[in-house]
């Protein structure tokens, strides 16, 4: 868990340089709260102590950097209560959580503010770190230009460095296929789920393009645009909600675009990939199962056997 | 179980054998474990039994060791692995005090289940009559050898007693209210809360429309129900289900539309619900109309109690109004997620969760009866 950290730390430089200071308060905020429940829950049920895994730091990171600036600063701290208290300890702690709590965190949070969680500010806007941004110009994010049918402004060089209206944390997209091969070339993370599920977003954005000046720029904006490489690299691989087998993490990452593109093609929501890793959470085992026996059986499924 | 026992018949020192069979008579003797913890033990069937009259090097230890462990693992609940092999090799032992008390149980337990067996044996499915008298006296004096007329005053001494009992539990408003009660307990009926139960108007509409329906479905149900194959009483029961709920749903329509709107599919679909379909199969024939009815009733309230209680909520949470109109202080915030059928499941989850510790619910404990 706590070699994701640095990765994410560039993803928060990254934050810093273009949106000023209140990206660091927000995550500040979202990684000490995270710490402090997991705390408090542990030490009043009387059980062991949990901190030192730094699951909860990696929690409050990925919670804050998927909600754009202009978020007020309680938010990240109803994500954090809602990540660790009622999505991870209720279930028994790390290890025992089915669904991801960053990804329940942020669906809670858009679900419950949509208005707030999907208006965000222009690439060139700073904030200061503690005041709460009332009046300020709002960019039109590559996704929702997507779903109105519309060319969007931004062109695939500032998709690549993150000069995007979008969540403060996830638009870098160079520095996230960096943090990317760095995790695969230490092996923290596999290569079959973010490539499975990038490679189904991509063909399916290929043969039903939304973009209207090509085929090929739609699977350009599709993949660059959202969260969903941030997504693809730190959340869906996260060792305790996504599978062990092969096939497993194939057919994972095959649904997981399936579903993304689905809710961002016909859903209310512009960005459907923590709801897609939500609903593909739960079927994690099954998955694995069908893995095992593919093993087991050199190949073939034998199911009357067992 | 029998390769192992010849491996351990071949060498007796032989660890891993051993251990074996220690876990396959833990298997088998697991059930039999509960009644040894309360009264006495009783005798291991099958697999165990066999395990047990042949004694390896271990259990012959185990068995000099019974007596005095005996009484420590009666004393203490807590029953360790050890202690499971003891009492289970304890019945083979000729040699212990408790012969003469196995042996008296033993027939108790032979006498019941024979009466247990002749009683599925004699149940007509086609007559749906009781069987003949001559008959069970006749089995009643093989079995106990004793005088039919002494039974039957037995029985007659015991019966209302009995009845009274079974009573006296289902015909209980407070147990079907908080102790039994269907969704928070029993998570029964969940469907109508989760998806309809926003506001409370909303919960008074549906849980009136569930207490009708559960009383009316057990009225038209009950007295036809004995003359009614068992393997046709599902399709009987859905087109009675059918039947009670057209009209309700109209009246529904006729005096609230814009709630019985609101409310959409999930008010029809209570009559589905395993609480109006299933409650009544638990009842035997004994049960007549104004009992079961009553019992119905209760159910519903129990139901509406819990509709109520979660519409409430989910009312002020997400929409700071309660009855459609703002309440004072809450009315600003307003938490969303409540609305939806994600956040109804968290609160029945808690609510679940406390029940069960206030009122000390157990798996098993309350089955027989929903």
């Amino acid at each position: 868990m706590g070699d994701t950290i640095l990765p994410l730390l560039f993803l928060l430089i990254v934050a810093i340089y273009y949106t000023g200071l209140r990206a660091l308060t927000l995550t500040a905020v979202s990684v000490l709260s995270c710490i402090i429940f997991e705390y408090l829950y542990r030490r009043i049920l009387g059980k062991k102590r949990s901190i030192g895994d730094m699951s909860a730091v990696v929690t409050g990171m990925i919670i804050a950097f998927c909600m754009p600036v202009t978020a007020p600063i309680w938010f990240p701290i109803i994500g954090a209560f809602f990540a660790i208290v009622v999505v991870k300890q209720l279930f028994g702690g790390l290890g025992n959580n089915i669904f991801n709590p960053a990804a329940a965190a942020i669906c809670l949070l858009t679900v419950t503010w949509p208005g707030t969680m999907s208006t965000f500010p222009q690439a060139t806007a700073k904030f200061s770190p503690f005041a709460t941004p009332v009046e300020f110009e709002t960019g039109v994010p590559v996704l929702t230009a997507l779903k109105n049918g519309t060319l969007p402004d931004n062109r695939p060089f500032e998709m690549l460095i993150g000069y995007t209206p979008g969540n403060f944390g996830t638009s870098a997209i160079l520095v996230i296929i960096i943090a990317g091969l760095v995790l695969l070339y230490r092996r923290i993370i596999s290569w079959k789920i973010p490539l499975a599920y990038l490679g189904t977003v991509a063909v399916l954005a290929l043969l039903f393009p939304r973009c209207p000046s090509g085929r090929l720029d739609s699977v350009v904006f599709e993949l660059t645009s959202g969260s969903l490489a941030f997504v693809a690299v730190f959340m869906a691989t996260d060792p305790v909600t996504s599978p062990v087998t092969t096939l497993g993490r194939l057919l994972y990452g095959f649904f997981l675009g399936l579903i993304t593109v689905f809710i961002r093609y016909f859903g209310i929501y512009p960005e459907g990939a923590f709801f897609a890793l939500l609903i593909m959470n739960p079927f994690v085992l099954a998955l694995d199962r069908l893995g095992w026996k593919l093993k087991s059986k050199g190949g073939r499924i034998a199911y009357e056997q067992e | 179980m029998s390769k192992n026992k010849k491996k351990a018949a071949s060498n007796k020192k032989a660890a891993p054998a051993a251990r074996k069979k220690e876990k396959n008579a833990k298997m088998t003797a697991a059930p039999a474990m509960k009644e040894t913890n309360k009264a006495a033990a009783v005798p291991a069937k099958g697999k165990a039994a066999q395990v047990a009259a042949a004694p390896t090097n271990e259990q012959k230890a185990a068995k000099t060791a019974v007596e005095p462990a005996e009484e420590k693992a009666v004393k203490a609940a807590a029953a360790t692995e050890d202690v499971k092999v003891q009492e289970a090799s304890a019945p083979a032992n000729p040699n212990s005090a408790q012969t003469e008390k196995e042996n008296t149980e033993r027939a108790g337990f032979k006498l019941a289940g024979n009466k247990f067996f002749a009683s599925i044996k004699n149940f007509n499915f086609k007559r749906h009559k009781a069987p003949k008298p001559e008959k069970a006296e006749k089995a009643e004096k093989q079995e106990t050898g004793a005088p039919a007329e002494l039974n039957k005053a037995k029985k007659a001494e015991n019966a209302p007693a009995e009845e009274l009992e079974k009573e006296n539990q289902l015909l209980n408003l407070k147990k079907r209210l908080l102790d039994l009660n269907p969704v928070f307990i029993k998570i029964v009926a969940a469907v109508p809360l989760l998806g309809a139960a926003v506001s409370l108007k909303n919960g008074i509409l549906l849980s009136c429309v569930m207490i009708l329906t559960v009383v009316l479905l057990n009225l038209l149900l009950i007295p036809i129900y004995r003359f009614i194959p068992n393997r046709y009483r599902p399709a009987v029961s859905f087109l009675a289900a059918g039947v009670v709920i057209t009209p309700l749903y109209a009246i529904a329509h006729y005096f609230s539309p814009s709630i019985a709107s609101n409310c959409s599919i999930y008010l029809p679909l209570i009559a589905v619900s395993a609480l109006a379909l299933c409650e009544k199969q638990h009842f035997g024939k004994k049960y007549v109309v104004p009992k079961t009815a009553l019992d119905a009733f209760f159910n519903g309230l129990g139901f509406a109690f819990a509709a109520i209680i979660i519409s409430v909520l989910r009312e002020i949470i997400a929409n700071g109004t309660l009855y459609d109109r703002p309440l004072p202080y809450i009315s600003e915030a307003k938490f969303k997620l409540a609305a939806y059928p994600a956040g109804a499941f968290i609160l029945l989850a808690v609510f679940a969760a406390l029940f069960r510790k206030i009122f000390n619910y157990n798996e098993g404990k309350g089955d027989d009866m929903l």
